[in-house]
């Protein structure tokens, strides 16, 4: 075939793909006989309803000198890492507000970190295109800074994320600038499999935020500059699992839901949707008018049980989303000591009693409820 | 004849630095095949795209519609205890409410907590009882268990 010939089969090809695709979007609201919130009216649900003092501010975590861009807490012990546009991570303890360690960067540009499942190490990545591992236990260096004690280099662009595979502390998991997700063997610094890529079905451009299943840890979901989400088995790197659409944007937050078969997103369209991972039905879109503009979502977090969806966007606020009723309860970005300015990253306790915001403005707040509640 | 000399060497070197600084193009052949690759790769990569399209499309015959999903999802939400989830005042929840409070590390005592009113009622801790008393953030953290078991 000429070069003539293979553009006109090009263009065919791309054609029966976007008629495959509308068929396949028409044959999926067919099937969306309701959304959550719908149903949920229908079985009589109470909205939920927060008083003025019902969620507090009891901690503000001070101590970065640039933006907070990513935390995560322990899965036990009540501890925080953070990582800072000023080239540290901290680990805090959260009740106390300690600072335990400082640790500085090699590379300040962090964009993610986060805490192995035995609280021993922590793992960041930025626009170095490495993930750093960090041993807590080690004996500091000269200048009293914990030394890298792995670095895991493959990715050929940003790592956007990072999560430890729950309870295998020798497996990570990173979303990248090049379009890849990586399973690594920490142990090793060698990577265990690519999902996605040049000879791969994959993302299509960026990979800005990956969630593993946490009743599943086969299973992880990622969100892209492609507008789209991806569900993935860790055995089987050559294809997805399922392809989510719907946004219109980058899909900047992505989280499983606590009952690990579906996931929620938030994207630069401004939007939060729930997916149901064994259907790939889009269950439900949470989105209210912020005023003029839409801010994008650059975070999410389920509470426990996953009755409230918490998500933060570009302009500060942080809304407290009924994710039954799809409704908004309350928005913690107007409350007394709240952040100045974006919320960039949040995430629930180990334990679910207690939501922790980092924000633009260096701080980060821990929020607790402090109304009645259902025993 | 050192002009004519000097103009033919300088000529020579002119052409050759031109040569090197706008090599000719390629056959139009190695263009051509170098396309054709580029070409046949992105059909590649949409054949493969067709494919898992018409298995997604195959799986949704007799699949089941969101309404099922969403009442798994409602059920599942109705069973788990949320720390989260306010319920409504009454006044046979006051010992819950107290069982509440002394249970969880993050709401304390202190002036600046707005919950102090409600505690100076309801707590029977010493720290908490008088609503005089000004007791730090970290002093009540240290009796916090001793309330939880003094007073629950």
């Amino acid at each position: 075939m000429s070069v003539t010939e293979l553009k006109e089969c090009h263009s065919a090809t791309t054609d029966t793909v976007n008629n495959l695709r509308d068929r396949l979007k028409q044959k999926r609201l067919s099937l969306l006989d309701t959304d959550i919130s719908g149903y949920a009216r229908s079985q009589g649900r109470t909205p939920v309803s927060f008083g003025p003092t019902d969620l507090v501010c009891c901690r503000t975590l001070q101590g970065h000198t640039g933006k907070v861009y990513s935390l995560d807490w322990t899965s036990e012990r009540n501890q925080i890492v953070s990582a800072s546009q000023d080239g540290r991570l901290i680990v805090w303890n959260a009740l106390t507000r300690q600072k335990i360690h400082a640790i500085k960067l090699p590379c300040a540009w962090v964009m993610s970190c986060a805490f192995s499942p035995t609280g021993q190490s922590v793992a960041c990545g930025g626009l170095d295109s490495v993930c750093s591992i960090f041993n807590l236990s080690s004996p500091t260096d000269k200048d009293g800074n914990v030394p890298v004690t792995r670095m895991l280099s493959g990715h050929k662009g940003y790592v956007s994320s990072c999560q430890y595979v729950p309870d295998e502390a020798a497996h990570l998991i990173t979303g990248s600038g090049d379009q890849t997700c990586v399973l690594w063997d920490v142990t090793t610094g060698l990577k265990t499999s690519v999902f996605g890529g040049e000879f791969q079905s994959g993302h299509a451009a960026d990979v800005l935020s990956i969630s593993i299943n946490g009743s599943n840890s086969r299973m992880f979901a990622s969100g892209s500059c492609d507008a789209t989400a991806r569900l993935w088995d860790t055995r089987v790197a050559s294809r997805a699992v399922r392809t989510f659409h719907g946004h219109e944007g980058d899909v900047n937050a992505i989280k499983f839901f606590p009952d690990g078969n579906r996931f929620g997103t938030g994207s630069e369209d401004g939007t939060c949707r729930l997916f149901d991972i064994r259907t790939g039905h889009q269950l439900q879109v949470y989105y209210q008018q912020h005023g003029d503009d839409i801010p994008p979502v650059t975070s999410i977090a389920f509470s426990i049980s996953g009755r409230l969806l918490f998500a933060g966007y570009a302009n500060g606020d942080c809304y407290v989303w009924d994710t039954l009723l799809a409704k908004v309860v309350l928005n913690i970005g107007s409350l007394q000591d709240s952040h100045e300015g974006r919320i960039s990253c949040l995430g629930l306790s180990a334990d679910g009693s207690a939501l922790c915001t980092g924000g633009w403005d260096t701080n980060l707040k821990i929020w607790a409820f402090g109304g009645h509640r259902r025993t | 004849m050192d002009g004519g000399g000097y103009n033919f060497y300088s000529g020579l070197k002119t052409s050759m630095e031109q040569q090197r600084m706008s090599p000719k193009s390629p056959l139009p052949g190695f263009v051509d095949f170098h396309g054709k690759r580029k070409q046949m790769v992105k059909i590649q990569v949409l054949e493969r795209e067709i494919g898992v399209l018409q298995e997604e499309l195959k799986s949704l015959e007799g699949l089941h519609p969101a309404s099922r999903c969403c009442k798994e999802l409602d059920a599942f939400v109705g069973s788990i205890s949320d720390p989260f989830t306010p319920i409504k005042e009454s006044d046979t929840e006051s010992h819950h409410f107290r069982k509440q409070i002394c249970s969880v590390p993050w709401i304390c005592c202190s002036s600046s907590c707005l919950l102090q009113k409600k505690m100076a009622k309801l707590c029977c801790c010493s720290c908490c009882s008088s609503s005089n008393s000004k007791c730090t953030g970290s002093n009540c953290l240290k009796t916090a268990s001793k309330c939880a078991q003094n007073c629950c």
